[in-house]
């Protein structure tokens, strides 16, 4: 159902449609107090413009709100279409969207806080990016960035929408975080990253958990994964840099 | 308040509020004026609670901002003054909820970021003492849950 107000739903923001309505901000509290930071509650992120039928985000994305019987059609009917190639596409999709989501928080982190990414501490900068996902529903997150020198991190999601609506099916599903991830950050840092979900909810896990590096990397800890490996196994062995044998 | 009153017209829709549901507006209003008290002596008083405040951190922790650039105190000074205002607004309108989802976990996430946790938690463990200064028991009273909460979510590590 597209279009109702259901506080467990999850928001898909359409950045390209704020391009349009950048002349007219189209979100009554923004118009009101432009500098506003803290506009992340749900009430005060979205604009809920019922003469019009839209929901507009802070950033001035036109968003919809779906509930969890959308996610389990689509990824029913994308599996039936495509079959086991349906995570790939998700991840192509996430990828995509994460590689132009990368734009659209750069635009949008300047203009609000006056600054450069790279003129920002990095983890500041990842925060800012991930809080209009948490307000739309994808979860909570946290990210390691111990082993960034490495070429490889880590990052946690508490409550994935993805997962959370597939309930226990004892395999990874979050394809379309982890292609938003690799494109985003690709995105941002200009190399090309890949990103792989090790851990995650739909396998009786408490969160999922999501390694990202180069693609080297990411083959090596798919190939482990293929053959078994638990999340501990892969994070071990990325950290005793075993891939590089 | 405003929650609690949005929860109540969607409960007894169609219908009457019982006694008991009444009650929190009753409550409230009891303590309104001396809500608005408290919120009006803390807003005269903001820059000695900020100041007032400082001078304790500082002097139970020297070490604390010892590295800590110009711009680093600038960003402290504001983020202490937003939690005591917002503080003082969650309990002027008795809006806990708003002051959790609004401000504080939003909040926390810089705090993480910029690995401030320590600074935040000796921060909004003092900060009752000084208010308590400036406001009496009874207004004391009034805005203890709102500061528990700061502590519960910024101090935690």
């Amino acid at each position: 159902m597209v279009g109702s107000v259901d506080l467990d739903a999850i928001s898909f923001g359409d950045e390209t449609s704020s391009a349009a309505s950048n002349s007219v901000v189209n979100h009554s509290l923004r118009r009101r107090f432009p500098k506003r930071q803290h506009h992340y509650d749900l009430n005060n992120f979205f604009s809920f413009n019922s003469d019009q039928g839209t929901i507009t985000d802070w950033n001035l994305g036109r968003n919809m709100l779906v509930t969890e019987d959308f996610i389990v059609g689509l990824m029913a009917g994308l599996e039936e279409e495509v079959g086991s190639a349906s995570s790939v596409v998700m991840y192509k999709i996430g990828e995509e969207w994460g590689k132009r989501d990368a734009n659209f928080f750069q635009g949008w982190f300047e203009k609000e806080y006056e600054r450069t990414i790279r003129q920002s501490s990095l983890t500041f900068a990842l925060e800012a990016w991930w809080w209009p996902f948490a307000t739309q529903g994808w979860g909570n997150w946290d990210v390691d960035l111990s082993e960034q020198k490495n070429g490889f991190m880590f990052i946690n999601i508490f409550d994935s929408a993805v997962a959370r609506t597939l309930g226990d099916v004892g395999k990874p599903v979050c394809h379309l975080y982890a292609g938003m991830f690799a494109g985003f950050f690709t995105g941002l840092v200009k190399k090309d990253l890949s990103c792989i979900e090790i851990q995650c909810y739909a396998m009786g896990e408490t969160y999922c958990k999501f390694l990202l590096g180069k693609h080297d990397k990411i083959d090596a800890a798919s190939f482990w994964q293929t053959e078994g490996a638990s999340a501990r196994d892969i994070e071990k062995r990325m950290k005793n840099g075993e891939f590089i044998k | 308040m405003l929650n609690q009153l949005n929860r109540l017209s969607i409960v007894a829709d169609g219908r009457y509020a019982t006694e008991s549901e009444l009650q929190f507006l009753k409550d409230y209003l009891q303590t309104v004026d001396l809500r608005v008290q408290a919120y009006e002596k803390i807003r005269e008083a903001e820059e000695p609670i900020i100041n007032e405040l400082d001078s304790r951190v500082r002097a139970a922790n020297p070490d604390l901002f010892r590295d800590a650039t110009e711009e680093y105190m600038s960003f402290c000074f504001r983020d202490r003054k937003s939690v005591v205002r917002l503080s003082a607004a969650a309990m002027l309108m008795e809006d806990l909820d708003n002051l959790r989802n609004g401000f504080l976990c939003w909040y926390r996430t810089i705090i993480n970021a910029f690995s401030y946790q320590r600074a935040a938690e000796i921060n909004y463990k003092v900060l009752p003492s000084v208010l308590a200064e400036h406001l009496d028991a009874q207004e004391m009273q009034l805005l203890q849950p709102a500061l528990r909460l700061d502590q519960s979510i910024l101090g935690e590590s």
